[in-house]
C-alpha cells in the first residue's frame, strides 16, 4: 500500500462521513415505496410493522432476508430495501425538529 | 494492457481460467455473504478478484466478459434481481479498473509518482461496484432515499476493494514470473 492508495481510501471515507452529516433531522415519517404510511401494512408479500413511529420489515418471502435483518428504522435517513420483492421502507423527515421548537 | 508476452493460445486459456475463477468465487461467496448481512445483500466482492485480474492482465474486453459470465451465473442460481445487481456492479468496476490500468500504462511514470498500486485500483473498483448496485437499487424501488446507505456501501467497498486489489496485485506478480 502506497501513499496514493491511502489518499484514495481517505478521500472516499471522507465522502462517507460527509453523507452521514447530511442526514436529515426531524420528526420521523414512514414511507413505503414512496407512499406515506401511518399503520402496519403489507406489499408484495412483505409485512411492514409500525410501532411508536418506528418501522421494520417483520417478514418477507425473499431468500436472503436482508430486509428483515435491517431491524427497526427510527431516524430520518434509515432505510430497508427488499430488492427481490421490490419494496423499500424509509424514514423521511417530517416537520423539522427546529420548526417544531420555533412555532 | 499488460504485455506479458503471452501467446494468443495461452491468452484464450487465461480467459477460461479467469471465468472459472469468477464462478468458483461467486459460489463460495453465496455461502459467506448471508452471514455478513451487508445492506442490500451486497456481496464482499471476492469474485471481483477474477474480474480485476482479467481486466488487468488481458485487458478491458476480458474484464467485461468475465463480469458478464459472473452476472449470468448469478442469474441462473439466484434469479433476475441477482443478475441485474451482479451485472451492474461487475461491469462498472471492470470498466473502471480496465480503463485505469490502460491509462496507468500509458502514463507509467506519472503513476509511480502518485504511488497508486493495485490496492488503490481495487479500492476504486470495490466502491464503484457497490455504488452501481446502490444506484440500481434506487432505480428498481424508485426510492432516492436508498442513497442514505452510501456511507455503509463506501466503507464496505473500501475494505473489500483493498483486499481484492492487493490479492489481484500479488497474483498478477506471480503470473509475470510464470
Ligand atoms: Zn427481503
Amino acid at each position: 500500500m502506497k501513499r496514493g492508495d491511502i489518499c484514495i481510501a481517505l478521500l472516499l471515507l471522507a465522502v462517507a462521513a460527509a453523507v452521514l452529516l447530511l442526514r436529515p433531522q426531524g420528526k420521523p415519517v414512514v414511507y413505503v415505496n414512496g407512499q406515506r404510511i401511518t399503520a402496519s401494512t403489507e406489499i408484495n408479500g412483505v409485512v411492514i410493522e409500525l410501532q411508536n413511529g418506528k418501522a421494520r420489515v417483520q417478514s418477507s418471502p425473499c431468500r436472503d432476508q436482508i430486509c428483515v435483518h435491517a431491524g427497526w428504522l427510527e431516524r430520518p435517513g434509515d432505510v430497508a430495501v427488499c430488492l427481490p420483492q421490490r419494496v423499500s421502507v424509509e424514514i423521511r423527515s417530517g416537520k423539522s425538529a427546529i420548526d417544531a421548537v420555533a412555532y | 494492457m499488460v504485455d506479458l508476452g503471452i501467446s494468443a493460445r495461452s491468452k484464450v486459456a487465461y480467459w477460461g481460467v479467469f471465468a472459472a475463477l469468477a464462478l468458483a468465487l461467486s459460489f463460495a461467496e453465496s455461502w459467506v455473504a448471508p452471514l455478513l448481512q451487508l445492506p442490500l445483500g451486497v456481496k464482499p466482492g471476492l469474485s471481483n478478484i477474477a474480474v480485476m485480474l482479467a481486466a488487468g492482465v488481458l485487458g478491458l474486453p476480458a474484464g467485461l466478459a468475465v463480469a458478464l459470465a459472473k452476472a449470468l451465473f448469478a442469474g441462473f442460481t439466484r434469479g433476475l434481481t441477482a443478475l441485474l445487481l451482479s451485472g451492474a456492479g461487475g461491469l462498472c468496476s471492470a470498466l473502471l479498473v480496465g480503463l485505469l490500468l490502460r491509462r496507468g500504462h500509458r502514463q507509467a511514470q506519472k503513476q509511480t509518482k502518485t504511488g497508486v498500486t493495485a490496492t488503490g485500483v481495487g479500492i476504486l473498483g470495490g466502491v464503484t461496484h457497490n455504488l452501481a448496485q446502490l444506484a440500481l437499487a434506487a432505480l428498481l424501488t424508485q426510492t432516492p432515499g436508498v442513497f442514505w446507505l452510501l456511507p455503509q456501501m463506501i466503507v464496505c467497498g473500501v475494505i473489500a476493494g483493498a483486499v481484492t486489489g492487493t490479492l489481484a496485485g500479488r497474483i498478477r506478480i506471480l503470473l509475470h514470473q510464470a
